[in-house]
């Protein structure tokens, strides 16, 4: 296996998942969904990222992902969409991390100093400040889909199977969430949302 | 979600009720509209939509980070399994 530093493709969406012909060994399959899954490193990273907020929780979320994902690759399926299938593994352990600890998630504004872009977005004028802060402030069934479809860019098929809801209900917190975001930016101090818990 | 939100059903019928004239053409449900076309693998170019936007670049910053050295152990701990797995 290649060292992840040579595997992990750097600021580069992932690979698409290579259908297994049917010929092919148990041995190359599990090779290449263990590529498959280091490749998708650096979108495990972005998404716990958004849904945690912390940079140490988020890494020690995908990495307990990973070997979640690792340990119960016999019921991947070859050829299906590897991205979704790890992403909805990281959510549910989040979740259940979540409810176990009654953590509440919270910016921390020491760790968003540090790891969040604090630049305008030359082509919008939007802070990125701005729309991670108003990110915060959603419920967090409507941030994970806006960062699921917006950031991660699934599709809505996709985000519906990884957060285990009907495209209906994807469109419908998509359509609220984008409107609180904007609600939000445009007057901060009139939308009355607490900052997020997790349910 | 307060009874402002644009999406809502019934929203627009209601006397009086007109889009905020300040909202940018991009986050109309128009124009939201496009972008859920782009989805559904409509022909219509999608919208440009800043938020959309911010958050796509948000989420490629930290994909661009470097991955930390714990992550090369874990890959390396993968190996060794796999390895371990072929023995037998």
């Amino acid at each position: 296996m290649m060292p992840v530093s040579e595997t992990v493709a750097r600021g580069t969406d992932p690979k698409p998942v290579t259908p297994h012909p049917p010929e092919a060994s148990q041995d190359t399959v599990e090779d290449t969904f263990c590529d498959d899954m280091i490749a998708l490193i650096p979108s495990l990273r972005a998404f716990a990222r958004g849904l945690c907020r912390n940079r140490d929780l988020a890494d020690d979320l995908v990495q307990e992902a990973m070997m979640r994902g690792w340990a119960a690759q016999k019921t991947f399926t070859p050829g299906t969409n590897l991205r979704a299938w790890m992403f909805t593994i990281l959510r549910n352990h989040f979740y259940g991390l979540a409810r176990k600890k009654k953590r509440e998630t919270q910016l921390d504004p020491e760790i968003a100093e540090q790891t969040l872009v604090q630049k305008a977005t030359q082509e919008d004028g939007l802070n990125l400040d701005d729309v991670d802060r108003a990110m915060a402030r959603l419920p967090a069934h409507q941030a994970e889909i806006l960062w699921l479809i917006a950031g991660a860019g699934l599709s809505y098929e996709e985000a519906a199977s990884v957060v285990g809801c009907t495209m209906g209900t994807v469109k419908s917190r998509l359509n609220r969430a984008r409107a609180a975001v904007r609600e939000i930016i445009d007057d901060p101090g009139r939308v009355e949302l607490t900052p997020r818990h997790v349910a | 979600m307060s009874k402002h939100e644009p999406g809502r059903k019934g929203s627009a019928r209601e006397p009086g009720v007109t889009p905020p004239a300040t909202r940018p053409a991009s986050t109309t449900p128009s124009a939201t509209a496009s972008s859920d076309k782009k989805r559904t693998g409509e022909a219509n170019p999608p919208a440009f939509d800043p938020i959309e936007a911010a958050l796509r670049r948000m989420f490629n910053d930290v994909a661009k980070e470097d991955v930390p050295d714990d992550f090369s152990q874990l890959v390396a701990q993968f190996a060794r399994k796999q390895r371990g797995a072929d023995k037998e």
